[in-house]
């Protein structure tokens, strides 16, 4: 008799047949870095068909002892398929212009910034502002940024997403080393000092949020501010009145915006754009200024100053042993980061007339990027 | 920018984590379980080292007295399957300490594993998919 996990495995192949029969169909009419990535989710579908075959196949398949690690086995395959489906396959159906310059754009920056692996590509139909997946190489922007340059910082924020995970191992581990050790440090001096079992478990709880996803906010945005420099700090004061919320109020998944414009701020410093940082932060205070807002209670044990320190010189350093391409003001080989940096500079003196020049510089490098 | 990066990235992390010690705890249970016949030494071997990594780590992480994992052998135990575990041992958490222990200097041993780390290499497994699915959820039903 045909199991259920038979009759599972058995469709995942025909949905794994599915979708390679939909990659191959794609006309090419697009960059290389576009055909180049559908041959690669193409690869990844056929592979993965042949390890689902391979679980059909196996004689061990209907023995009861090992039916849940085969079941978890085809629930892994499952998702793979759904992710394959929903975002490289859809994207590539549906590819259009705007994608095309946003991945060119994306794969001059990849160029750049001695990005060490293929360029992703991005797709301009997102409604949940920049976001990536980082093990698909595809990186998705609202659809109107492949027209404008004052947003771009973020796709080095998005960049950096990919970075960690591809480079876990050198930069995410140690790092989560040095937020374990602060934290632990925090809690014997604690101790000593006789705080409250609820204090306690609050330091508990940053440490858990800083491994759960605070630390990758950080750490991109970090790479982004040793790619880019100021831009990113302008940026980030733009994105986070663009997008709402409390600036001192972090959640599970994102810190308090406020901690994060210190710390783009320290690399900035540690790059040696001080006086950049310094015009960032007197614009950041006019917006907390702004907004009446203020550091809730224990603020400073969630975000301390020492561990976005010592977090910010261990990404400098990591940056540097990765060969990634610190920003400099002389970047006259590097057309995207010096239109990114000149547009900022343009719009903060000229915020008025900032349209034409936006419109004028951009038109420019879409231009030489085509060739 | 969006919180689905670090969603994603969590996912990606933990269905990893969770696929590779499924299949390596499947080549263990096999061979001490099963005939073991079609397994090869070299999977054995790799499926060996990976497993004692991760128990390893997961002692570590879990506040046990023992020396820091090599950083070759290290297996990254994501945050959410940590926590899943810790919640699930609730009350329990001594005994879970002392098993992993012991499975632990098994592993370390070269020893031949029993039934009863087998079960508790599952549990494990079934812990880490069902964070990777749930993280999967929040991915896809927002």
């Amino acid at each position: 008799m045909v199991t259920l996990l038979t009759e599972l495995l058995h469709d995942a192949i025909q949905r794994a047949d599915d979708i390679v029969h939909s990659l191959e169909t794609i006309k090419s009419c697009w960059s290389a870095e576009v055909d180049a990535y559908r041959d690669k989710m193409k690869g990844l579908a056929t592979h993965a068909r042949e390890l689902i075959n391979g679980l059909l196949n196996d004689p061990d398949i209907d023995n009861p002892m090992y039916a849940t690690n085969y079941f978890r086995d085809y629930c892994y395959f499952a998702r793979l398929l759904r992710g394959l489906e929903d975002l490289p396959l859809l994207v590539l159906k549906r590819f259009t212009e705007s994608d095309q310059v946003a991945t060119d754009v994306m794969a001059a920056i990849c160029d750049e910034s001695g990005y060490p692996y293929s360029s992703p590509i991005c797709s301009a139909i997102s409604s949940q502002y920049f976001w990536t997946m980082p093990d698909m190489d595809i990186v998705f922007i609202p659809c109107l940024e492949p027209d404008h340059v004052l947003g771009l910082p973020d796709i080095y924020h998005e960049l950096g997403h990919i970075l960690l995970f591809r480079k876990k191992s050198c930069l995410v581990d140690p790092a989560f080393s040095i937020v374990d050790n602060h934290y632990e440090q925090l809690r014997v001096e604690g101790k000593r000092l006789n705080w409250s079992s609820a204090l306690l478990e609050q330091v508990e709880q940053y440490q858990h949020n800083w491994r759960s996803s605070w630390l990758l906010e950080f750490a991109s945005d970090l790479i982004a501010t040793y790619l880019i420099g100021p831009s990113f700090g302008w940026c980030n004061i733009r994105t986070a009145t663009n997008l709402g919320g409390e600036l001192f109020i972090g959640i599970d998944s994102h810190p308090a915006d406020d901690a994060r414009a210190t710390a783009i701020g320290m690399m900035l410093t540690e790059i040696g754009f001080d006086e950049s940082q310094q015009r960032i932060h007197q614009r950041w205070s006019e917006l907390v200024k702004l907004a009446m807002e203020s550091p809730p209670p224990r603020y400073d044990l969630a975000y301390p100053n020492k561990l976005l320190d010592e977090l910010t010189k261990f990404f400098r350093k990591e940056c540097e042993s990765l060969g990634l391409a610190q920003f400099e003001t002389d970047n006259h080989d590097k057309p995207v980061a010096k239109m990114i940096d000149d547009c900022w500079t343009q719009f903060r003196n000229d915020p008025e007339t900032y349209s034409s020049f936006e419109r004028d510089r951009l038109d420019e490098i879409v231009r030489s990027l085509r060739g | 920018m969006s919180d689905i990066s670090s969603l994603s990235h969590n996912y990606a992390s933990t269905t990893d984590f969770s696929h590779h010690v499924n299949q390596a705890v499947l080549i263990l249970k096999k061979l001490y379980l099963g005939s073991g016949k079609e397994i090869v030494e070299k999977d054995f071997a790799e499926a060996t080292i990976l497993v004692g990594g991760m128990v390893h780590h997961l002692l570590q992480r879990m506040g046990a007295d023992v020396e820091p994992s090599k950083a070759q052998y290290a297996v990254a135990i994501p945050e959410d399957v940590l926590t899943r575990l810790e919640e699930k041992q609730r009350g329990k958490l001594k005994y879970f300490m002392d098993d992993l222990t012991k499975l632990n200097e098994t592993l370390s041993s070269g020893g031949e594993l029993s039934a009863e780390e087998i079960e508790l290499l599952d549990s494990i497994c079934e812990v880490a998919d069902a964070s990777a699915s749930a993280t999967f959820r929040k991915l896809w039903r927002r």
